[in-house]
């Protein structure tokens, strides 16, 4: 596969995945708080 | 013409966006619950707030799709429906999460119990909403469904399941109690609708208004059509080289269009477009009535070269590739300033090589390169490359998907950097 499809797919996952983290995040406030 | 947003401010928004109501919860300035009952929260509101973004993505609004083109919005789209139904699903088990390993059955009551709950109902029907809608759209080969039944089917149901998913969270939701998460939630179903209302009702009848009309329909060779459009008034277009357009050709519903790139340059007061015969639509392509009304919805797409880049050229078609590729040539031939152009264009046969007058003599006068080959392959790749410096190149490559990969792959090896490399997936699998 061509490094600029790579790329693009991996700016899709990057995206994604932050709001995956926001979620965990959030959830492991009831630890901390 | 709108060219859209820049991605990183894109990027930016959409992230801001999807973990905005995650911001507004801790913002309530409520004590957070168990940790697996914050977890089920999280989940759900990430899960709503993907879900109503996805209005924003569907393709159609050039604010969004005009800079990153229809390929990337469209890859969001999908991976973030995925995302949106996982989350969605792992929402409810989270609040019986600590018993589903230790006694699966007394977690599976509990499951069932909150469920049935009077007070769940619009959640349930939310859920299984957005199931269908996210199984019909991965299988929507498989099971047969027409593109255009389920482009409708799709956006009905989408809107269905996020309007059941804000009455869940307004009625059963901690945070979503709070008035500015409740505003959020209110004020993104209303954005989603009006999206779906400007391109599902507003924007087709304005683009009806526009009075284009099929001027020409002539053959190009084996299963190729050339379709031209006009409008009285004669106004041309206002677009770039290498974007497409949302055609309806006569009076179809306004979810019943098909995109094909336009062929013609700018300027022309003539819409060209070719037309391969392949599915339903376009086997009765020949038969066009001269005069007949054609909705367009144009401009789209990002496959356009920035007029200030002074990098040579080099442009790649494959079959029916050739239409926006065709667009690009004949706006460089008419620049006086455009400097190396080099077009390898493959099909086939022969007689698929459309255009090939009109190619042979533009190359001759402007001094473009054109390599015409049946197969296309890395050698041909090479000698198009000869002299130019693959550091100022630029590749604009049009084709089967299979063929855009293999040629953006080939291209990398003969030393072009990815950035240089510009395609427009119309299939996101």
């Amino acid at each position: 596969m061509p490094r600029v499809e790579r790329r693009m797919r991996t700016g899709v996952r990057l995206l994604l995945g932050a709001v995956w983290l926001a979620v965990a995040l959030f959830a492991l406030r009831a630890l901390v708080l | 013409m709108t060219r859209g947003l820049p991605p990183p401010l894109l990027a930016a928004l959409f992230v801001l966006a999807a973990c905005a109501p995650l911001l507004l919860a801790v913002a309530s300035g409520e004590p957070p619950e168990a940790l697996q009952a914050e977890a089920g929260i999280g989940l759900g509101l990430a899960a709503l707030a993907l879900m109503l973004l996805q209005f924003a993505h569907s393709g159609r609004l050039e604010t969004i799709a005009g800079r990153i083109g229809i390929d990337r919005t469209m890859r969001v789209h999908r991976s973030a429906g995925i995302a949106l139904a996982a989350m969605a699903l792992l929402h409810p088990l989270a609040f019986v999460a600590p018993p589903l390993f230790t006694n699966p059955e007394l977690a599976l009551r509990g499951l069932a119990g909150m469920l049935r709950a009077e007070r769940m109902q619009s959640g349930v029907i939310a859920l299984a909403l957005l199931l269908v809608v996210v199984a019909a759209s991965l299988a929507r080969g498989r099971i047969g469904l027409a593109y255009q039944r389920w482009r409708a089917l799709h956006a009905a149901l989408g809107l269905a399941a996020a309007a059941f998913a804000v009455d869940h969270a307004l009625r059963v939701g901690l945070y979503s109690g709070s008035a500015p998460l409740r505003a959020f939630w209110l004020g993104g179903l209303a954005l989603a609708g009006s999206a779906l209302l400007w391109t599902w009702a507003i924007k087709p009848i304005r683009d009806a208004r526009a009075g284009w009309r099929v001027a020409s329909v002539a053959p190009l060779g084996p299963d190729y059509w050339e379709v031209t459009l006009h409008r009285p008034s004669g106004a041309p277009l206002s677009f770039a080289a290498g974007q497409f357009a949302w055609l309806a050709f006569g009076r179809r519903a306004p979810w019943d269009d098909n995109p094909f790139s336009i062929a013609s340059a700018p300027g022309d007061p003539r819409l060209a477009f070719v037309i391969r015969e392949a599915g339903d639509l376009t086997r009765r392509i020949g038969a066009l009535p001269l005069g007949s009304p054609v909705r367009v919805d144009a401009p789209h797409g990002a496959f356009v070269l920035d007029p200030s880049d002074r990098r040579a050229v080099l442009l790649i078609a494959g079959g029916a590739g050739i239409a926006p590729i065709l667009s690009i040539w004949r706006d460089l031939a008419a620049r006086p300033d455009a400097g190396a152009v080099r077009l390898v264009y493959g099909a086939w046969t022969a007689e698929r090589l459309l255009y090939r007058d009109e190619l042979a003599r533009t190359a001759a006068e402007r001094g473009f390169g054109l390599f015409l080959r049946v197969i296309l392959d890395a050698s041909i790749l090479r000698e198009a490359l000869t002299g130019l410096d693959p550091n100022a190149t630029v590749a604009m490559v049009c084709g089967p998907t299979p063929m855009m990969l293999a040629v953006a792959a080939t291209l990398e090896r003969l030393g072009l950097p990815p950035e240089a490399i510009r395609y427009e997936r119309f299939d996101y699998d």
